[in-house]
């Protein structure tokens, strides 16, 4: 397997699980960016 | 044909982004019911319709070439990418949709419209996801998978 499909995997992996932890610590979309 | 839907794909959550980000910041109530109307608009007429069509068209023109669907990495994550984003999206859809409606909805007061969420994560993302696979099918870096490596071997000497 080429390093740049291991490389790619590798930050899939980090990002797939970034998002599961986002999800089970309850992060949502939120009501936006609005300012005071 | 798949370079243009592929291209047009981008170019329609770019524009859609705008008007994401115009609803995420926004505080006048006329901007962030247009905006909110618009991503509806703007998702179901051309993005959905662009991101199967890129799909459809992708998987012809890799069956029907030298690339195939399963020889190349670049062609296997390509696949995977865009069948994933196309997911979220039709799942997205249905969101944006709720969000219009209750835009749409005349009583609905500014304060109200701001609280409406967001749909900035996932449209980033998916710009972020589309491209990745517009770099790979630039570039498309070599590396032939288990698969395509036999299938190559089977070409050059191919059995009696």
């Amino acid at each position: 397997m080429p390093r740049w499909v291991k490389v790619f995997v590798g930050v899939a992996i980090v990002a797939a699980v970034a998002a599961v932890v986002a999800l089970l610590a309850g992060v949502e979309h939120g009501p936006g960016l609005h300012g005071p | 044909m798949h370079l243009t839907v592929s291209v047009g794909w981008i170019g329609a959550v770019a524009a859609y982004l705008a008007l994401d980000v115009a609803a995420a910041t926004g505080r006048d109530a006329q901007t962030l019911r247009a905006a909110y109307l618009g991503m509806d608009l703007i998702a179901r007429t051309v993005i959905v319709p662009l991101a199967v069509a890129a799909l459809v068209t992708g998987l012809v023109v890799s069956l029907g070439t030298r690339w195939g669907l399963f020889r190349h990495y670049w062609v296997v994550i390509s696949l995977l990418l865009t069948t994933f984003a196309t997911a979220v999206l039709l799942v997205e859809t249905r969101t944006i949709g709720h969000l219009a409606d209750r835009a749409a909805d005349p009583t609905l007061s500014a304060d109200g419209l701001r609280a409406l969420q967001s749909t900035l994560v996932h449209s980033v993302g998916g710009m972020v996801v589309l491209l990745v696979v517009l770099v790979l099918n630039m570039y498309k870096p070599r590396g032939l998978t288990r698969y395509g490596r036999r299938r190559e071997r089977e070409d050059v000497s191919p059995r009696r």
